[in-house]
């Protein structure tokens, strides 16, 4: 089942199966600060499943951004290998990289990172102007993914126009508008009231539950990582 | 929405700051489209002069005159194929102020001897070649001053007088003369010498300074230094000249204009460029976390690159032709009212060619930069900047 499907509302619940979508194998990654460096994640290994709802947590700085940057290819490991359905990411072509990654991935940020010049309905339809679709087709979607978020009536709304919220609502939407299988989520509640957290965390709940999307949520809110069905509670390596 | 649609959107996140940028641009291009037909006309003049011809002047002093019996003298050299002489009238009409062009020359030969200009009824050349109290005008100042063939002129001389002492000369119109060329001037008089000369009450049998045509344009300076040697040691010596040489010797008397008006277009057209490509560039460097957050959502670094240049050349090119365009309009203008040389100022399509590749060059060089590092940051990076 996919997001577009006309008949969206009427289908019935998939429930995640055991198959592994993500396969991470000893990823290792430091950063540099000036001669030192510092180790963010030492020889991580971590399988996710398909449907998976998962919860990263852990202190600052263990590397639960890392990680989710490393699975979805907005970062390179310094050592190891991730594996996300039949791809192998970390041997792929930077150009590659991208091109997987604008088909397969949708991300939300804890500061939904939303285009300001752009109205809520163009910047959820910005990840479909590289997908070769025609404008009925991009339209459909966002509107599809738009409605899905509760939004359609703020399509024309800029981000500074809407509430925290919304906007991260409108994150969603543009995360879901090219039907990824892996949504990615970097704090999606932290900068939220407790009720608009409540709203985004139920609505992930729905896509992972209603339409079988991977969900990896990092989060440091226990409440958060309740809705999850895994929590990976990751450390921080020592510092060579 | 479209990538188009995008650029442009992304361009107009702040409003301010584009209308300051592109008024830069604007005003950086109106001064190119300003300065650009000057330039041109200056280098026209030098241009129309001919190779072929020499001139020969008094070597104390072009303000000097040289005696009418050096003509002979002069045909009688070798690679000279013609000799003409001028002498300037001084002229103006209705009012002192208002002067006009006039030259005073021997009409029999000044068709041949000067090219510029085109007689084409030969009915009314031979009658201005036969009357010596008529004159020859130009088609501009004749349109100017609604003046035909028939028609008595006053003309005011501020350098001769008439016999009677009274400065004010009245000839005939004989024939009206066009350019040869589109580019030709044809705002002056010409007044024959025979009958300037025997009224004059002063400096009879001199001239100006003579014309002299060659026929072998390489071997110009060795004909001008013959020349000069026939008069050595004559109380009237000689300096002689190719017209091209002269033209840029005079143009360089006047302060070499050309070169401080192309030096003053440069720094200040440069210092707008720079203001641009500095308020282009913080521009971009502040969307420097939307641009990560498109790579993220797919966009590869060629179109990051791509957009970045875009906006760039987008913005170079509005502004660009408003600034030309309005420009066109003031030379145009200008033009329509100007006299002599401001008459010839025209924005033409070599002006709008340098016009566009400087907008194209610009842009992207402004861009360049930028759109170097928007590509080659890291995500994370980008995204960190964006918080």
């Amino acid at each position: 089942m996919t997001l577009h499907d006309p008949e969206i509302a009427l289908k019935a619940t998939e429930q995640p199966d055991a198959t592994p979508l993500v396969v991470i194998d000893r990823v290792s990654r430091a950063y540099r600060k000036g001669k030192v460096a510092v180790p963010v994640l030492e020889r991580h290994a971590m399988t996710i499943a398909a449907g998976e709802m998962l919860a990263l947590v852990g202190a600052s700085g263990c590397g639960k951004t890392t990680l989710l940057n490393l699975i979805g290819g907005a970062d390179r490991p310094d050592a190891g290998e991730i594996t996300v359905g039949e791809t192998r990411i970390t041997s792929l072509s930077d150009g590659a990289l991208t091109d997987w990654r604008g088909r397969n991935v949708g991300f939300i940020f804890q500061f939904y990172n939303l285009l300001p010049a752009l109205s809520a309905r163009a910047n959820v339809e910005l990840p479909l102007l590289i997908h070769d679709l025609r404008a009925a087709e991009r339209r459909a979607r966002v509107d599809n993914a738009l409605n899905l978020v509760g939004l359609e009536d703020r399509a024309d709304h800029r981000p500074e126009e809407m509430s925290g919220g919304q906007q991260q609502r409108v994150a969603i939407a543009r995360a879901l508008v090219t039907d990824a299988d892996l949504l990615l989520c970097d704090e999606p509640t932290g900068d939220l009231d407790q009720d608009s957290a409540t709203r985004i965390m139920e609505l992930l709940s729905l896509l992972n539950e209603e339409f079988g999307k991977t969900i990896v949520v990092v989060t440091h809110d226990p409440n958060v990582a309740a809705y999850a069905a895994r929590t990976v509670r990751l450390t921080r390596p020592e510092a060579v | 929405m479209r990538l188009v649609s995008l650029i442009l959107r992304n361009a107009a996140r702040s409003r301010a700051r584009v209308a300051f940028t592109l008024g830069s641009v604007v005003v950086a291009f109106l001064l190119l489209g300003l300065m650009l037909p000057v330039l041109r006309v200056f280098d026209s003049r030098v241009d129309f002069a001919d190779a072929n011809r020499l001139m020969v002047l008094n070597k104390a002093s072009m303000m000097r005159p040289l005696p009418i019996s050096y003509g002979d003298r002069i045909a009688e050299l070798d690679n000279v194929s013609d000799v003409g002489h001028f002498t300037y009238f001084g002229a103006s009409y209705r009012d002192p102020g208002n002067e006009i062009p006039a030259i005073v020359t021997d009409p029999a030969k000044f068709p041949d001897l000067v090219d510029e200009v085109a007689f084409r009824d030969e009915g009314t050349l031979s009658d201005w070649q036969s009357d010596p109290s008529s004159i020859a005008v130009g088609r501009e100042l004749a349109d100017e001053y609604g003046w035909q063939e028939g028609d008595l002129v006053p003309l005011y001389s501020s350098i001769y007088t008439r016999s009677d002492g009274n400065p004010v000369w009245t000839f005939r119109v004989g024939t009206i003369f066009d350019g040869a060329t589109e580019d030709s001037v044809t705002n002056s008089v010409v007044i024959p010498y025979g009958f300037f000369n025997t009224e004059r009450s002063r400096g009879k049998d001199t001239v100006g300074w003579y014309a002299v045509r060659i026929d072998d344009a390489n071997a110009a300076e060795v004909t001008g230094e013959a020349i000069d040697a026939v008069f050595e040691n004559s109380p009237n010596e000689t300096a002689t000249t190719t017209e091209r040489a002269f033209a840029k010797s005079f143009l360089n008397q006047i302060g070499d204009f050309k070169t401080m008006i192309g030096a003053a277009l440069i720094l200040v057209f440069w210092t707008l460029v720079l203001i641009t490509a500095n308020a282009q560039m913080q521009s971009i460097r502040e969307r420097f976390g939307d641009f990560a957050v498109m790579r993220i959502l797919g966009f590869r670094k060629r179109r990051i690159a791509g957009m970045i240049l875009s906006e760039s050349l987008l913005m170079m090119f509005a502004g660009g032709v408003i600034g030309m365009a309005v420009a066109a309009v003031a030379v145009a203008i200008v033009a329509a009212n100007g006299e002599a040389l401001l008459a010839l100022l025209k924005l033409d399509w070599r002006d709008w060619a340098i016009g566009a590749g400087l907008m194209a060059g610009t842009g992207l060089v402004v861009a360049a930069v930028p759109a170097t590092l928007a590509a080659r940051q890291k995500i994370t990076d980008g995204l960190a900047e964006a918080l």
